[in-house]
């Protein structure tokens, strides 16, 4: 009992320590320290003192300024222990001033700009009244904050000091400033977050309401939502990870369109560099690690123990804790946003741009929140090879599993090995920030290319651990709705695991200029360049699969064929970048953007529409709606293509990613001959319109799902005509999904499924196992 | 627009005719297969003979799927062949590439949040002229033209990379390491250097001009 109070004791100092700090970092009331100026001298403000601000030529300050003019204002204070005669007195006051818009700008000796803000320099302590100039923004109102110190000059702290603060306003010509102020990014970007969670809860409500109108209150209502939370089912678990991952993959689309709207036409100033460069970083992380891996997940824990016939994960209490670091993670990483300080580094981090002090601070938490996500996919990990090793259903051999249980199998083995690198360079990138460690520091000997190392070991596996589950859906969807087996097999298997293994070979050809040794570039560019035979392979399967079928169009036909013609475009840019000639022209710029986007876009998240429109009648027992479903997919592919093929033209013409503006051949630098020409201009605003439609188009699909949930047809056990085990259940299924665990039959003459090594090795010997 | 070295236009334009011939392929098969073999309306067929907990039987074709291996091999193997001798060209001294005889100066250029600054070191100022451009106050370099120059590049602070989209050179700029990318201007003009590895607030505007004269 006495060491819990001790302990809650410690817990509140600990806590109004952590509520104080931020506080003693402000300007408490007084004046922050300026070299070895004055530091406040008291806290206790007075209303004696009295601070004034007029324009140079002493007449009062205007109501409204006009844009861009420059304005030279004075300033100062009257009253209190400093107001007496200049030249008999030293150290007289002091003052801070901070502008909410336009430029301010230092006049004479007296004055400097620190961090943002006026304030004065020593020799400006001997003054009562100074001067500034100030270049007017192009609209909206603005506020001058003026602190000022009285002092009485004694050169110590003492009461007699005083200080005061005023707020002098004005506003833009032709406007009453706030009106006409167009909103900031930020603002947006709230209002936008804030829709999405609303209309997110409202939708849980609804589904809750629908379920059963009778009992719509607290008291069923809390149960029910208990129970999904603390769920460790793994179809639960899988449709919280499909509604994380949803959820995330709207606000990472809402971060990419007001970037789009950024770029949209040149020098547009929609949002500050400073929020554009949080803006990128949040839209790669959300996207990578908050979208495709959950929803990626969803789907491998709703339909794996449904396709290899097990009764559940092998771990599901460790599936839920997998589950749950997401979203804590996903808090961690979109903290600094609430504060205008998210992470400002590129989804990547490189260093020592994310150890630099000039990093926000939200930086630190975006790392935090990282470092979750490694530790969460390592218990997925886990789990998913123990269960897939293990928990097959008797006669199934490992070359009797469904395409799509290979593809996850492949996809965790690469996370798995990979994603201790990651957790290394973010945990030693972590202490940089938080306690000093010298990792990354060059000044204290620290290697920044070391984080390059580190992270594309973990990067470039991870672009195939999202893209190899594609595969895996692909080979489903198509197979099946071509009526057909999937062409070559084993080739396929073979394939997968070819990718999951270069791809730990080819990591450098991200690095093909950084300074990297030329030897290892040339090694990485020839394994670079045979990662497309076994992409090829799979794509010339998928093709033969159709031949002698009989295609049966419903939307995931469609979506599989999409992602046939884009994924070959993606597939076929990718080509051009391990050639290191063309690399030094092409990297960082959007023909890159327009490749990963083809390959992630096209490939991953035309393969999870295929996967919902196919898999969504199993989990919720109803059928979608083909004619929406029709819709979403030709808006989409169109738009899509629009969106992203004019990008390869605008890298070539040499317009570099991740920057806030571009400049076009006439510019403002009117000499020189800027990188983009006149047209490029009109494309950007082209691909902002597609990336519009492309974003909207997204709700039909989130709208009929949601309409199916209620008024969708039943669905029967197998309605697409599928041969694997989750087609056995009923739709949605029972749980748990098997009640006695089904047998595979192999229809080939089969000596095959004898144990061989390999089986030996991951199936334990006391265990029965029917071959 | 002309942009991009000579070795990467060579290149771009043997990629882009693989690509089309790739593209032709892989599109005209599967618009044949797309319309060809779907099915009547109203009918869902079951060629292979597809039943649930059954393990379909294979369909397969070795000599096909070899060919579809060996193929594609044979065309990467002769891409990558074509671009070891350009990728060469990236780094090395031009001596050992084969331009014997020509000599190559070396510049400065240091990367700094957010301007470039350069380093004639002991070149003639014929050879090469830093400065300030008076008009947008960027820093400038001023050089020859047909002279190999080699840029032996660092940094303050961050990681920056110089790119000339004009001769497609890019090259990190990072701390504590010194990295080398060679240009020759083969144009006369003014031209623009970007900033393309992602260095802080100003990146955008992290630019600098070159301006090449006879």
């Amino acid at each position: 009992m006495k060491t819990n109070k001790r302990f809650i004791a410690i817990i509140c100092l600990l806590a109004f320590a952590l509520v104080m700090a931020p506080t003693f970092e402000a300007r408490s009331g007084g004046i922050t320290n300026v070299d070895s100026g004055c530091t406040c001298h008291t806290s206790t403000s007075s209303g004696d003192v009295s601070p004034f601000m007029t324009l140079a030529n002493g007449s009062a300050l205007p109501d409204t300024y006009n844009a861009n003019e420059v304005y030279t204002f004075a300033f100062g204070f009257t009253g209190g222990p400093g107001d007496v005669a200049a030249g008999t007195q030293d150290n007289m006051g002091g003052f801070n001033l901070v502008a909410s818009k336009g430029d301010l700008a230092s006049l004479g000796d007296f004055t400097t700009m620190t961090a943002g803000q006026l304030t004065h320099t020593p020799a400006g302590n001997d003054q009562v009244n100074w001067t500034v100039e100030w270049t007017a923004p192009s609209s909206g109102s603005v506020d001058f904050q003026l602190t000022v110190n009285s002092v009485n000059g004694d050169g110590s702290q003492s009461d007699d000091d005083h200080w005061a603060q005023s707020t002098f306003s004005m506003g833009a010509v032709g406007g009453s400033g706030d009106e006409t102020e167009p909103a900031d990014g930020l603002t947006v970007l709230f209002s936008a977050l804030l829709l999405v969670a609303s209309l997110l809860i409202i939708a849980v409500v609804y589904v809750f309401y629908r379920n059963n109108p009778s009992a719509f209150s607290w008291e069923s209502f809390k149960p029910w939502i208990a129970g999904w939370l603390t769920s460790t089912d793994h179809k639960k678990v899988g449709t919280l990870y499909f509604v994380a991952g949803l959820f995330y993959f709207v606000v990472g689309g809402v971060i990419a369109l007001l970037m789009r709207i950024q770029l949209a036409v040149p020098g547009n100033d929609f949002l500050t560099q400073d929020e554009y460069n949080q803006f990128f970083t949040l839209h790669g992380t959300v996207m990578i690690f908050l979208a495709a891996m959950p929803l990626i997940n969803g789907f491998a824990n709703w339909i794996v123990p449904l396709q290899i016939g097990a009764r559940d994960l092998a771990f599901p209490r460790i599936n839920a804790m997998a589950f749950w670091l997401n979203p804590v993670a996903s808090v961690l990483i979109l903290t600094g946003v609430f504060s205008g300080n998210a992470a400002d580094v590129g989804w990547t981090g490189y260093q020592p741009i994310t150890s630099w002090p000039g990093t926000h601070s939200g930086a630190t938490f975006w790392l935090a929140g990282q470092i979750m996500l490694v530790a969460s996919s390592t218990l997925a990990g886990i789990n998913f090879i123990t269960t897939i090793a293990t928990m097959r259903a008797p006669g199934m051999g490992w070359m009797q599993m469904p395409l799509f249980t290979w593809s996850i199998l492949v996809s965790v083995m690469c996370l798995f090995i990979s994603i201790p690198a990651f957790g290394i360079g973010l945990i030693e990138a972590f202490l940089d920030r938080t306690i000093s460690t010298a990792f990354f520091n060059t000044s204290a000997g620290g290697d920044p290319v070391l984080w390059q190392h580190l992270f594309w070991y973990f990067g470039h596996p991870e672009v195939y651990v999202v893209i190899i589950p594609a595969f895996g859906i692909i080979s489903e969807t198509l197979a099946t709705s071509a009526r057909r087996a999937i062409f070559g097999y084993k080739s396929m298997v073979l394939a997968m695991a070819g990718i999951g293994f270069v791809s730990f070979l080819v990591y450098g050809h991200h690095m093909l200029t950084s300074g990297m040794s030329p030897w290892l570039r040339f090694v990485m560019m020839i394994t670079t360049m045979f990662v497309a035979i076994p992409t090829g392979i799979k794509i010339f399967n998928w093709l033969k699969t159709m031949h002698g079928g009989s295609l049966v169009y419903r939307t995931h036909t469609l979506w599989s064929l999409g992602f046939l013609v884009t994924f070959t475009l993606g597939g076929i840019s990718g080509m051009f970048f391990p050639s290191i000639a063309m690399n030094t022209h092409m990297h960082e710029t959007y023909f890159v953007i327009a490749h990963f986007h083809y390959v992630l876009v096209g490939g991953v998240v035309f393969a999870l529409f295929a996967a919902i429109y196919y898999w969504f009648p199993k989990m919720s027992g109803r059928m979608m709606d083909e004619r929406l479903g029709v819709l979403h997919f030709l808006i989409a592919f169109i738009s899509y293509n629009g969106l992203f093929w004019p990008m390869h033209k605008l890298g070539l013409w040499g317009m570099t990613r991740r920057h806030h503006t571009y400049f076009l051949q006439a510019n403002e630098y009117s000499d020189v001959i800027g990188t983009l020409p006149a047209e490029a201009s009109g494309w950007n605003m082209f691909i902002t319109i597609n990336a519009f439609v492309f974003g909207l188009s997204t709700l039909i699909m989130v709208v009929n799902m949601i309409m199916t949930l209620f008024k969708g047809k039943k669905a029967p056990a197998d309605p697409w005509g599928g041969w694997s085990f989750e087609w056995l259940v009923s739709s949605p299924p029972p749980t748990p999904s098997f009640d006695e665990l089904p047998i595979l039959i192999d229809v080939n003459e089969t000596d095959e499924a004898k144990p061989n090594w390999l089986m030996k090795l991951m199936v334990p010997d006391d265990e029965e196992v029917m071959y | 627009m002309d942009v991009g070295g000579a070795a990467y236009n060579e290149l771009f334009d043997i990629f882009w005719g693989w690509s089309i011939v790739v593209g032709i392929i892989v599109f005209g098969w599967q618009l044949h297969h797309s319309f060809f073999y779907r099915s009547k309306d109203g009918e869902v067929p079951n060629v292979d003979a597809l039943k649930v907990g059954e393990f379909p039987r294979h369909n397969d074709n070795l000599q096909l799927e070899l060919t579809w291996i060996i193929l594609p091999t044979l065309l990467i193997l002769y891409l990558t062949f074509i671009s070891l001798g350009p990728a060469s060209d990236v780094w090395a001294d031009p001596a050992d590439v084969g331009v014997e005889g020509e000599d190559y100066f070396e510049i400065g250029m240091t990367g700094q949040q957010w301007f470039w600054d350069f380093d004639c070191r002991e070149l003639s100022t014929d050879l090469c002229t830093t400065g300030v451009d008076e008009e947008t106050g960027l820093t400038k370099l001023i050089v020859k033209k047909d002279v190999v120059y080699r840029f032996n590049l660092t940094s303050e602070d961050v990681i920056h990379a110089p790119f000339l989209v004009q001769w497609g050179a890019k090259e990190d700029a990072v701390p504590g390491l010194y990295t080398s990318m060679w240009v020759t201007p083969d144009m006369t003009g003014e031209f623009f250097i970007d900033c393309a590895e992602f260095c802080g607030d100003d990146h955008s505007y992290m630019t600098a001009i070159l301006e090449v004269h006879v």
